[in-house]
């Protein structure tokens, strides 16, 4: 293989490690520069741009074969996930003129975009965990809180216990097969062996935690509520697709019958009722936040109980609307003088009448979100429960839909709030000092997520054949 | 210009409108309420144009478009005229100017954001109508949700936010098993015919096991019948019409409830023969006590707003009723009966919301003797009234006893074959007449008659902008009262088609129910004997 | 001594400086037992003939980290006694959950009765001549090349994490800043007040 094709392989990779590189030496060479953020929004830009591009030419390759390959299907996914970044990185900027946050964003990244195209499980657990340490790091940084340090220990020590249970349940699946590929793992999927089912249920686990399935999610609303804006947007929208793209890996070759689909039915379940059950009670913005995607979960794994590509597409497609959306809200979000106060659903409360814009964008969110037509998160809940049908589930799937009613509740509360609730009157005063306008940047960064998501809510058809299958 | 593409611009219009709302200044609210009707008018303009051009001898769909959207799960966008829709495509198109010109003085707050919804709101009824394909009916469905939320939720009265988030937690939690039934019955067409497409078309020339049919209906029914609502699953509407605006009153009444009755005239009935056989008996009773019971409770209700709403549910019951006769007679009424009672309750609730306007109270113990005082206000209330009533020469009558017409001589045919309980239903839906007469009676009695008593002095009677609106109405009224010839030769197709569908199935020709043993009526005849 | 014995023996140790780690009061002796249970696991690992990585485990992790380790712990002072609040409170519940993923792992790993070491083939027996350190560097840098410079750029990453985790500008420091100092001008550091000329009494 020459080295051309390795290079073209790996040019989303090899343009965020450049960018990496740049950012550190940047750092080092130049004190109290201003370039990290352009550095990384090009970096950032110009991966996804060309893992686009190579998912539209369908190349595809094996530079490291048994660890790592690339086709149309991954460079799709490795767009999604840039593309939903480069609106993140447009929020961040206010927040972090600099310092250790791009360097940390963009090596995250790189770990996603790894993790999309590991074939083994030694590309994958490094991968992911490339993927997860700097975002311990992210939290810590929301304005130095002392609940920050808090729920980033809490994540850190949890994330780092999944980490463990994937390694177990890897070493379990090593010694039944002697190989380290994925493929293994589909294996397994299969067998009514018990050491086999012991490694699917451990490194399962590790994932349902990674991805704050119930009931593994107890770390998501703390790590998401005490994270700054634009790092609960990163970990809402890339770091969750990129949890569900190792386990779209994982499960590239799962056989049709499997003898653990209640698990992967009833867990889900459970993290959409719960999720949506307790996103209810909530006062926070990023608190609601944090259960509807504990919910999210839910249904993006119940993808799994489709077969075939119909699952890459219905995954695929479900992470980006549902990314899109996410970062829609935060970035709409209006600036508060104290990070806590942004957070408040009170402040929300008569918004349309102050910032028609934001109020409007939270709301198309919202309805998104909730899986109401004519908004792209219904295509992309459509998609999952369709999929749930035909793959001969239909009780599991009128479970999920029931269980996604609850949440339309809290989502409705929050578009009361901002059209049918007066402005609190005590809070009026603080209100109007501390709340400012979207800077442009934000703005920027909601039209990013909205024309996409315009786009994909008007022509479903055409991104769900860009997504192979 | 094709007549495709301009059933497309009347589906398109409200929305172009609603875009264009953003560029005019907030102050400017006259422009924008001047915007609102003038592409209300031109929409209901254009649909007039289709409406004369549609061919009532053509079976099947005219102007139709249909473009692929989703190629790979065979969704594509299809919409057409046919006699299902056509009249009630027309009453939505009729009725939007009205709201619109109804609310001119009422909507003081977010003038912008009203019309917007309103246009909004506009648009998915109209494609709920218009689509012909499963994927896009769900659509428009569910999306109707949304400007309904904030138009009752943003304008309404004392208690709005609690009606409407009740409004859309209850219908959409019939949708949310309605969207489990379209799943499903997408798979299970696919994998009976191999072609998988949602469109309506398709969809009715598969026949799935009974089984798999009466869980679906039932889905669909249980959506449906909220909407409608039939009676268990009634109780969201009283709030939402009480506290809603005037024009989601209207709106509500006028277009939304029809959604419910449209759905299982086209698809609930039509798609599952089998199921709707099993399910006669129960809906045909649900009918009935909702006819009985609504008017019952109209009778004891001290709000004016309410005792409309709770006739609503009765006037539905007979639009139920018509339709699950299954005689031509009884469904032609049926589709009367929704035009019908869209003009008569949208014109009551809209003078509801005027003298609320003007005096700002709905008891009907402040009210009396409005006659005295507001002669023209009192012409008009009279008008609807009997109008509601189903006085001969008014709407009402036609859609009322072309149902019960229907109802009796589906009901004799089974009493012949040994069931008494369909007759005894159809006697107990004529007491519901007798009820209708009574509870409106009673209402008009009190507002317009005996002591003159008005809680807010001075009143000044309509002005010319809501003489034109009631005018419009009540001129409505009066064509579809003496000339039903020309609506019900449009919908007679259609009538026949959904027969033809309910006798297929897999136990079709069975003992149940036999509707094409009987000779078809022309329809001359048939709008002949009706005056 | 067989082997058997040996693992055993060396199992019940590494558990014993693992539990030690996690229970005892001063810091520092927790680090010592850690340096006990890294060298007890370096022996089992001897064991299995893994004399490369057992070696390096001694090297990195006893003669470098953890050296450092105590270095820090001495440095830093860190009290004990705060952490343990709460720790009898805790303790049920806390055994419990220890419990029964003991509990767990004996029914999914320990019984031999579901499955056992029958499970896992040994491994053949390597040769006199066999180079673990050898083949473990020719696999490293050929078959698996690509994980291991995805563990540099963790590395990397986890230096950066770790800066920006301590690195703390502080207000109150001071340092000096010889650009500004040649910048500066007369005009930043001498204000002229016009004041009054002071009258006498």
């Amino acid at each position: 293989m020459s080295a051309e094709t390795v290079l073209t392989a790996l040019l989303p990779e090899v343009l965020l490690l450049a960018g990496l590189l740049l950012l550190i030496g940047l750092e080092i060479a130049v004190p109290r520069h201003r370039g990290a953020f352009a550095v990384s929004l090009l970096a950032v830009a110009a991966a996804a741009a060309a893992a686009a591009w190579l998912s539209a030419g369908g190349s595809s390759a094996a530079p490291f074969p048994g660890h790592y390959s690339v086709g149309p299907d991954t460079f799709a996914a490795k767009a999604v996930v840039l593309a939903l970044a480069v609106p993140v990185l447009l929020l961040a900027r206010g927040e972090f003129p600099g310092g250790p946050f791009y360097p940390l964003l963009v090596s995250s990244l790189l770990g996603v975009c790894l993790v999309v195209s590991a074939d083994s499980f030694l590309t994958l657990f490094l991968g992911v965990e490339l993927m997860s340490i700097p975002v311990y790091v992210l939290v810590v940084l929301a304005f130095q809180r002392e609940e920050s340090a808090e729920a980033a220990l809490k994540y850190l020590v949890l994330s780092g216990t999944a980490s463990a249970t994937f390694l177990l349940g890897v070493s379990l699946l090593y010694g039944g097969s002697g190989s380290l590929a994925l493929s293994a793992f589909s294996t397994a999927l299969g067998s009514r062996d018990v050491l086999a089912t012991a490694g699917v249920v451990l490194v399962l686990s590790a994932f349902f935690l990674k991805a704050a399935v119930v009931p593994f999610h107890t770390w998501a609303p703390d790590a998401y509520e005490a994270a700054s804006v634009p790092v609960t947007a990163y970990m809402a929208a890339v770091v969750k697709a990129g949890v569900l793209f190792a386990v779209l890996r994982l499960f590239a070759l799962a056989p049709a019958e499997r003898p653990l689909v209640d698990l992967l039915a009833l867990l889900p379940l459970a993290s959409m009722v719960w999720g949506n059950l307790a996103a209810m009670r909530q006062d926070g913005l990023r608190r609601l936040i944090a259960y509807s995607s504990i919910a999210h979960a839910g249904y993006l794994f119940y993808a799994f109980l489709g077969d075939g590509p119909g699952r890459f597409q219905a995954v695929t497609f479900y992470l980006l609307a549902y990314g899109l959306m996410n970062v829609l809200v935060l970035a709409a979000l209006p600036p508060a003088g104290d990070d806590v106060a942004r957070d408040r659903l009170e402040r929300l409360k008569g918004l349309f009448q102050r910032q028609p814009y934001a109020a409007w964008m939270i709301a198309v969110a919202m309805l998104s979100l909730a899986g109401i037509p004519p908004f792209p998160g219904f295509v992309a809940k459509f998609l999952v429960f369709k999929n749930v049908v035909a793959a001969g589930y239909p009780v599991y799937a009128v479970l999920g839909l029931v269980g996604s009613y609850l949440g339309l509740y809290f989502y409705l509360r929050v578009i009361q709030y901002l059209f049918m609730a007066p402005p609190p009157p005590a809070e009026e005063a603080s209100a109007a000092e501390g709340e400012g306008a979207p800077s442009r940047l934000a703005l920027a960064a909601t039209v990013l997520c909205l024309l996409p998501a315009i786009l994909i809510a008007l022509f479903p058809g055409w991104v769900i054949d860009r997504l192979g299958g | 210009m094709s007549d495709a593409t301009v059933l497309n611009l009347v589906l398109y219009l409200p929305v172009l409108g609603a875009l264009a709302l953003p560029a005019i200044p907030v102050r400017r609210e006259d422009l924008t309420r001047a915007l609102a009707l003038a592409v209300m008018g031109l929409q209901f303009l254009l649909t007039a144009y289709l409406y004369a051009r549609f061919d009532p001898a053509v079976a099947g769909l005219q102007f139709e478009t249909r473009l692929p959207w989703i190629p790979s799960w065979g969704v594509s966008y299809q919409i057409g005229l046919d006699g299902f829709n056509v009249l009630l495509v027309l009453l939505t198109a009729f009725l939007g100017p009205l709201v619109v010109a109804g609310a001119f003085t009422a909507i003081r707050k977010d003038v912008k954001l009203f019309h917007a919804m309103v246009l909004l709101l506009q648009f998915t009824m109209l494609g709920t109508f218009l689509a012909q394909d499963l994927f896009l009916f769900y659509l428009f469905w569910e999306a109707m949700l949304i400007p309904m939320f904030l138009i009752i939720g943003v304008w309404g009265g004392e208690r709005r936010v609690y009606a409407t988030v009740k409004f859309v937690l209850y219908t959409a939690f019939g949708s949310i098993l309605m969207l489990g039934a379209v799943i499903y019955l997408a798979y299970a067409a696919h994998a009976g015919s191999g072609v998988s497409s949602f469109a309506f078309a398709d969809l009715y020339r598969t026949t799935l096991p009974v089984p798999a049919q009466t869980v679906l209906l039932a889905a669909f029914a249980l959506s449906f019948a909220i909407k409608v609502p039939m009676v268990p699953f009634h109780t969201w509407l009283p709030d939402a019409h009480v506290e809603a605006p005037t024009a989601g009153s209207v709106i509500l009444a006028g277009v939304l409830l029809k959604m419910g009755t449209y759905g299982f005239l086209k698809l609930g009935f039509p798609l599952f023969p089998d199921a709707t056989r099993l399910f006669t008996p129960a809906i045909m009773t649900l009918s009935v006590v909702s006819i009985l019971y609504g008017a019952g409770l109209a009778l004891v209700q001290t709000d004016i707003k309410r005792v409309i709403a709770y006739s609503s549910i009765s006037h539905l019951g007979y639009v139920m009723l018509g339709l699950v006769s299954a005689d031509l007679l009884g469904i032609q009424g049926a589709i009367l009966q929704m035009v019908s009672h869209g003009l008569t309750a949208g014109g009551l609730f809209l003078l509801v919301g005027m003298i609320y306007e003007r005096c700002h109270t709905r008891e009907l113990a402040a009210y009396g003797g409005l006659a005295r005082i507001l002669p023209v206000y009192s012409v008009f209330f009279m008008i609807l009234t009997l109008a509601a009533i189903g006085l001969p020469t008014t709407s009402g009558f036609t859609g009322e006893f072309l149902v019960l017409l229907g109802a009796f001589s589906a009901a004799w045919q089974q009493y012949e074959l040994g069931a008494v309980q369909p007759l005894a239903l159809s006697g107990a839906a004529v007491l519901g007449v007798v009820l209708g007469a009574l509870y409106m009676l009673r209402l008009a009695g009190r507002l317009l008659f005996g002591e003159a008593r008005v809680p807010h002095q001075p009143v000044v009677d309509l002005a010319l902008r809501e003489k034109l609106v009631l005018g419009a109405i009540v001129a409505g009224v009066f064509a579809l009262g003496l000339y039903p010839q020309e609506p019900l030769r449009k919908s007679e197709l259609a009538a026949r088609q959904y027969q033809e569908l309910l006798a297929r199935g897999v136990g079709a020709g069975g003992p149940a129910r036999a509707p094409e043993a009987r000779p078809p009526r022309p329809a001359g005849q048939t709008a002949g004997k009706t005056p | 001594m067989t082997p058997v014995v040996l693992f055993y023996l060396f199992a019940g140790i590494l558990v014993f400086a693992g539990l030690m780690v996690v229970t005892v009061r001063n810091p520092v002796h927790a680090a010592l037992f850690l340096v006990l249970a890294f060298f007890t696991s370096a022996a089992v690992w001897m064991l299995l003939e893994a004399e490369f990585l057992s070696l390096a485990l001694v090297l990195v992790y006893v003669g470098a980290v953890m050296v450092l380790f105590l270095f820090v712990v001495m440095m830093l002072d860190v009290q004990g006694a705060p952490l343990r609040q709460g720790f009898i409170r805790y303790l049920p519940v806390g055994a419990l959950v220890a419990g029964v993923a003991a509990l767990e792992l004996y029914l999914v790993v320990g019984s031999d009765r579901l499955f056992g070491s029958q499970a896992f083939p040994l491994p053949q027996r390597a040769g006199a001549a066999y180079s673990n350190t050898q083949e473990i560097g020719a696999v490293l840098y050929t078959k698996y090349v690509y994980p291991f410079e995805i563990a540099a750029v963790i590395l990397l990453v986890a230096i950066v994490a770790a800066i920006a985790l301590s690195l703390r500008r502080r207000g109150d420091a001071r340092s000096q800043r010889p650009g500004d100092q040649v910048r500066v001008r007369r005009e930043d550091r001498v204000r002229l007040v016009a004041m009054p000329a002071e009258k006498g009494e």
